[in-house]
């Protein structure tokens, strides 16, 4: 009974945590911004679930993993590498590997 | 934007989010640290779905948004995660295995191999498209 719990409640916030991205993956400019934004607040949101010990599957498997993205992530930078951008492809590449670190342990810290 | 493609990507992003899960609860039964169980779990989803985004964004040229929708952002997207990336890196830093600037590098080199596996799954598709087409 525990796990259909689980996996209902991984299905029903995934589902919204990446309906959610999608609307905020429009807002792009020099680098894809909403991506790196929902990747951040997905990863604060898995901090402050670890920190309280409080839903956790729902919240860092759920929220936060449908929330967040590798794979737009991925396409992103293989786009600025095809258009010879190589300063915005490391950039994307430097901020996603850090932005949502410090932002989980931000939360972490804080709580 | 249309309420169609929002709810493919919600449909989408359920079902991926739940092949993750699963994927982490079998690696969960695999008998290393937790850091290292996170990675293989985490390596395993965002490689295989930077190759099927990469897959859907070649084929998906001669589908429909709402096709594209489940499989883009919603399958693909809620398959991989970023903030599991985060768990590890942050995880290191807070000293939860001793080889911490490890986890620091596999985690970047991850997001190399990542924008490879993207492009492996464009060749791949479009190599078949290319086949079927001939």
């Amino acid at each position: 009974m525990d796990l259909v719990f689980a996996l209902v409640s991984v299905a029903v916030l995934g589902g919204t945590g990446s309906a959610l991205r999608h609307i905020a993956g429009f807002w792009s400019g020099y680098l894809p911004w909403g991506i790196l934004v929902v990747n951040s607040v997905a990863s604060f949101v898995a901090g402050v679930a670890v920190a309280t010990g409080s839903f956790e599957i729902a919240l860092v498997v759920g929220l936060a993993g449908g929330l967040s993205t590798f794979s737009t992530f991925a396409a992103n930078t293989f786009e600025f590498i095809q258009a010879g951008q190589r300063v915005r492809a490391l950039a994307n590449t430097v901020l996603n590997l850090t932005v949502p670190a410090l932002s989980l342990l931000t939360a972490v810290i804080w709580l | 934007m249309a309420a169609k493609v929002l709810g493919a990507v919600f449909l989408g992003g359920a079902l991926g989010s739940i092949a993750r899960f699963l994927i982490i609860l079998g690696v969960d039964e695999i008998a290393i640290e937790d850091l290292l169980q996170e990675l293989v779990a985490t390596s395993f989803v965002n490689l295989a779905g930077a190759f099927l985004l990469g897959v859907v964004h070649v084929v998906g040229s001669r589908r429909s948004e709402t096709w594209k929708g489940f499989w883009g952002p919603g399958f693909s997207g809620g398959f991989t995660t970023m903030s599991g990336l985060a768990l590890i890196t942050a995880g290191a830093e807070l000293g939860m295995s001793s080889s911490g600037y490890l986890y620091w590098i596999a985690v970047a080199i991850q997001l190399v191999l990542g924008v490879l596996s993207y492009w492996f799954g464009r060749f791949f598709a479009s190599h078949r498209s290319t086949k079927a087409a001939s």
